[in-house]
């Protein structure tokens, strides 16, 4: 029996590619759209990376998104005491200036608390760009070593030294002798060009860099348990003695572990290098974010033989449950475990939320709407899992806006998920095939309606408040919107990633007062006039009574 | 020439000439980019042509979507054409025909040294749009030099030579380089200035710009320039075209005093001295009018009113803004870190200190620092507050130190929608109520608040 081909299985390679490009715009502007699931992608496309994906499925769209500098300097700048030297264009680091401000989450970071990160650069020239400057390089780290005394200095090439192949390494081997202050220097390798797809570059950034500077551990510490990946909310704020607008992960993972007896040890990567050093003490790993956690737990493991667990994104009951469990078994802690998140789901008051949330999403549709660079799929396939649970129907649960090159690059992350369940039925979701939401987003409305779903049945959980929310169709006033970009979805006394007790609590909350808040309807908020229409009321229709514009 | 770096690397906010040529192209209504680069390039370019969008137009802009392989096999090139040709599907299809292409190249393709001119030739030949290259990759130095170059690229491309002149008008270059925070509002504000005085703005490079525009450069009387950085490409086509540049000398018109000097010397050098007295005067009875008797001010003045002040920003701007403490609101600007791409603009930015100097401030002055001495020299000085940018605000926050943005691009989060410039007499008034947030960071004691905090709530 033949096979059905995927969409992406019978695009003509014959085809130039800008002919390609077209037939994906032909294809969107007569709706020719098709279901496929995440299983269908990541096993179908088993041989094939996101970048292969990028040119050869989706040309003539084919930006990629973020670079891989952008994630060294994140990542690194994150790591208290530390300088970064960029070797290359001083270019590079202003436009990651730009992201760390608010948005990206490394050094400097308004949102998650993050320290001012030094990010200095050899600023090339053309000439140095093409024939090398070897001896810049040196004398930067010399006089940075001078004048910052940092702990650590991390070094990473833009694209002009790294197409040339600067001996980047060899230099740094001869200067560190000489260096004064700092105590390690880690060669970064993420010139621009290196991946363009996000997955790949935090796979990249992750890679073998960490645990380089682990020694072998001169004892291990009973009970203690590190938390691996993340550069956001990278404070314990207990230990830091402060206390933070917002708890971090890290803060409500200590009060989980404290609670069994266990030992919050260190935090990877962005910790102090002391920390960094200490982290293979630890008896257990766990994961925040599972594309930067991953390689390094599976490094861990490796060298120092350190266990971990997959479990990421814990809202829902189950979902706390594997998390906490996975750990707990571990320890010999099963009991003291359950104990605790019954307790906990009491205390907390979940359980009333709970249940009212269940009556009202029982017959919706959830269109989870990536939106590209505000959200990743592995958040939004935590959000899709409670709700799974909590007893949407996972035929109804559609994702769109996700470009198919994104579950390719942060496959480990899908792959997980995949592994797991909910209610009972085992975790699938559906995938809307547009290959290109990077370069053309799909609007809601369009989905909403190739779909056939009335409004009142939808809910929509969206990165990024784009330019279709847009009245008098689409808004909060009638269509019950819940935000789930990380950057924007921070809640008092919720932890940063918006998971576990307080997460799963926030989501609850923001789940009813969506679907409460569609009774609104005709008084458009100010951001969807704005983009769509504004219709100005008559006299007539404004009343206590009255229900509004009426709409077009 | 490049200006004065203490050290032969940096650590301090630069834009570069890929950002330059990206935010001035995007000023040209109807323009479409053609960005030839990988990915973490086009991402950046897609937010700073952002600035351009509001009150103006949102410029279209497509990738060529270079990866690691295009740069290792030489085929590059070949994803430019494959992008020019989308480019031209996709605008039939959409029916929206570009009044310009622009091809802009990033560090990595400039390397390689793609044929972006001959694309662009190619490309104008094949769809009669005209098409122009911008050869500005980062490295190429700050983001003057990608306005510099893209002003030349336009220039050349359109502008008429013997334009009959167009009497008291002028073309005003780079309202970006004010370099303030609010400068689309500060743009609006000068150029209604200039209509005050019966001045006509000829061609804006580049904010709104229509072809019409440029080909009519000549047109103009002056070119007056909103930077003192040296722009020399553009000078030299200025000069052909026979539009003479002034006005770098002069400060910005941050505040009282340097309104004064800046509207003056633009009034005289078009005639329009008498004019632009009886501006002022109108403006100052408005601001009488709101802060005279107005306790909230007095209190606000009384608060600000002897505190020292540390500044860092763009050369022009931030001496203009030094001096607007000084003269204006009696706070003692005890350090500026002078941030400039050229010679030119530190020069004259410390001309502009020497009369404060005379009259009786000397500012520490660093030139370019990087952000851990700007950070010292902040720390030795205990300064009560910063006025920045940002892009330093967790360094300054972080030392304890009250920290306030008012510089930089206007895109990404700055949270400010009130059409009111900081410019002229008028724009005084936000430029106080920005002052009133800085003295609200710096007098209130939110780590007390937390600590002592009634515990049965």
């Amino acid at each position: 029996m033949d096979e059905k081909l995927m969409p992406w299985e019978r695009i003509d390679r014959s085809r130039e590619n800008w002919e390609i490009a077209k037939d994906y715009l032909i294809m969107k502007s007569e709706k020719k759209f098709e279901l496929v699931t995440f299983k269908d992608v990541i096993e179908k496309c088993a041989d094939t990376s996101a970048t292969e994906w990028w040119d050869k499925v989706i040309p003539g769209y084919g930006s990629g998104l973020w670079c891989p500098i952008y994630y060294a300097i994140t990542l690194a700048g994150g790591v208290r005491n530390s300088v970064l030297v960029i070797h290359g264009a001083q270019s590079c680091v202003t436009a990651v200036r730009h992201f760390f401000v608010l948005y990206v989450g490394g050094g400097g970071n308004y949102y998650w608390g993050n320290p001012f990160t030094f990010a200095t650069t050899t600023d090339l020239n053309e000439r140095d760009n093409i024939l090398g400057a070897p001896e810049k390089l040196k004398k930067t780290l010399m006089e940075v070593d001078e004048l910052h005394k940092p702990e650590i200095i991390f070094v990473a090439p833009t694209c002009g030294p790294g197409m040339i192949g600067e001996p980047i390494e060899e230099i740094i081997d001869d200067v560190k002798p000489e260096l004064k202050y700092a105590q390690e220097v880690v060669y970064l390798d993420l010139p621009g060009f290196k991946a363009i797809d996000e997955g790949d570059m935090m796979r990249l950034a992750t890679a073998d860099y960490w645990t380089a500077l682990m020694p072998e551990p001169k004892k291990k510490v009973k009970g203690a348990v590190n938390v691996i990946g993340d550069y956001r909310g990278t404070y314990i704020s207990e230990r830091e003695g402060f206390k933070p607008n917002f708890p971090s992960t890290y803060d409500e993972i200590k009060e989980i572990l404290d609670a069994l007896g266990l030992k919050l040890h260190v935090i990877v990567p962005q910790s102090s290098l002391a920390d960094i050093r200490r982290a293979p003490e630890a008896e257990f790993n766990i994961v925040n974010c599972p594309m930067l956690a991953y390689p390094i737990c599976e490094e861990m493991e490796k060298k120092f033989g350190i266990p971990w667990s997959p479990h990421v994104y814990p809202l829902g009951r189950e979902a706390i449950t594997n998390y906490i469990m996975a750990f707990a078994k571990h320890f010999g802690k099963e009991k003291e475990a359950q104990k605790y998140i019954d307790e906990r789901w009491e205390k907390d008051g979940i359980e009333p939320l709970w249940q009212e949330a269940k009556k009202i999403v029982k017959d919706k549709t959830v269109l989870m709407d990536s939106a590209i660079s505000m959200t990743s799929v592995n958040r939004q396939l935590g959000y899709a899992r409670m709700l799974q649970e909590l007893g949407v129907d996972p035929e109804k649960i559609i994702f769109f806006n996700i470009g198919p090159s994104e579950l390719l690059g942060r496959r480990e992350g899908v792959e997980y998920y995949l592994t797991t369940s909910a209610a009972g039925k085992p975790f699938n979701p559906k995938f809307l095939w547009w290959p290109a939401p990077h370069a053309i987003k799909l609007s809601p409305i369009e989905v909403a309606d190739w779909l056939g779903v009335k409004d009142s049945e939808i809910l929509h959980l969206y990165g990024d408040l784009g330019w279709y929310t847009k009245a008098p169709r689409w808004d909060a006033s009638n269509i019950a919107q819940v935000q789930s970009s990380i950057h924007f979805r921070r809640r008092r006394n919720v932890c940063q990633r918006s998971i576990f007790f307080s997460g799963t609590k926030a989501l609850l909350r923001d789940t009813i007062l969506a679907i409460k808040g569609t009774k609104r309807e005709g008084k458009w908020s100010l951001y969807s006039r704005i983009l769509g229409k504004w219709p100005v009321p008559e006299p007539a229709e404004i009343g206590e009574n009255k229900k509004g514009i009426s709409g077009e | 020439m490049r200006a004065y770096t203490p050290h032969i690397w940096t650590d301090q906010y630069q834009p570069s000439a890929m950002f330059g040529s990206v935010l001035a192209l995007s000023g040209v209504e109807g323009v479409e980019l053609a960005y030839h680069g990988p990915a973490g390039c086009y991402t950046i370019a897609t937010h700073i042509r952002t600035d351009q969008a509001p009150m103006g137009t949102y410029s279209a802009m497509r990738p060529s979507g270079i990866t690691e392989d295009n740069l290792v096999m030489g085929t590059s090139m070949d994803k430019l054409r494959q992008l020019l040709k989308f480019i031209r599907f996709e605008s039939e299809h959409s029916k929206r025909k570009p009044t310009l292409l622009a091809i802009v190249n990033t560090d990595s393709t400039a390397i390689t040294g793609d044929d972006m001119v001959g694309a662009a030739k190619m490309f104008e030949k094949e769809t009669g749009v005209p098409s122009i290259s911008v050869d500005a990759p980062g490295f190429k130095g700050w983001d003057t030099t990608g306005y510099d170059l893209a002003y030349r690229a336009l220039l050349t491309k359109f502008a008429k030579p013997g334009v009959t002149k167009k009497p008291d008008s002028v073309n005003i270059i780079a309202p970006y380089l004010l370099s303030s925070q609010n400068w689309l509002f500060d743009f609006e504000e000068i150029k209604d200035l200039l209509n005050k005085l019966g001045l006509s703005v000829n061609c804006v490079l580049t904010r709104n710009t229509k072809i019409e525009d440029i080909e009519n450069f000549g047109a103009a009387q002056l070119n007056l320039m909103l930077t003192n950085e040296d722009l020399p490409l553009f000078t030299k086509e200025a000069e052909k075209l026979g539009v003479p540049n002034f006005g770098a000398d002069l400060p910005l018109p941050y505040g009282l005093v340097n309104t004064e000097e800046w509207y003056y010397g633009v009034a005289a050098k078009l005639g329009k001295s008498d004019k632009a007295h009886k501006v002022l005067q109108e403006a100052s009875k408005k601001v009488r009018n709101i802060l005279g008797f107005n306790y909230s001010y007095t209190w606000q003045s009384n608060l600000m009113m002897q505190k020292r002040a540390a500044l860092i920003g763009r050369a022009h701007f931030i001496a203009s803004m030094a001096r607007c403490l000084y003269y204006d609101m009696d706070i003692y600007p005890e350090v500026v870190a002078l941030q400039a791409a050229t010679k030119e603009s530190v020069d004259g930015a410390k001309k502009l200190f020497e009369l404060m100097e005379k009259d009786g401030i000397s500012p520490k002055v660093l030139v370019n620092p990087a952000y851990v001495e700007f950070a010292r020299a902040v720390g030795e000085a205990e300064v009560d507050f910063v006025l920045g940018s940002r892009i330093e605000k967790t360094l300054i926050g972080g030392m304890g130190i009250a920290h306030h943005a008012i510089g930089s691009s206007y895109y990404f989060n700055t949270f400010r929608y009130l059409p009111m410039p900081y410019v002229g007499y008028e724009g005084i008034l936000y430029l106080l109520q920005e002052l009133g947030l800085a003295m609200e960071d710096m007098f209130h004691e939110r780590e007390a608040w937390k600590k002592l905090c009634y515990k049965s709530i």
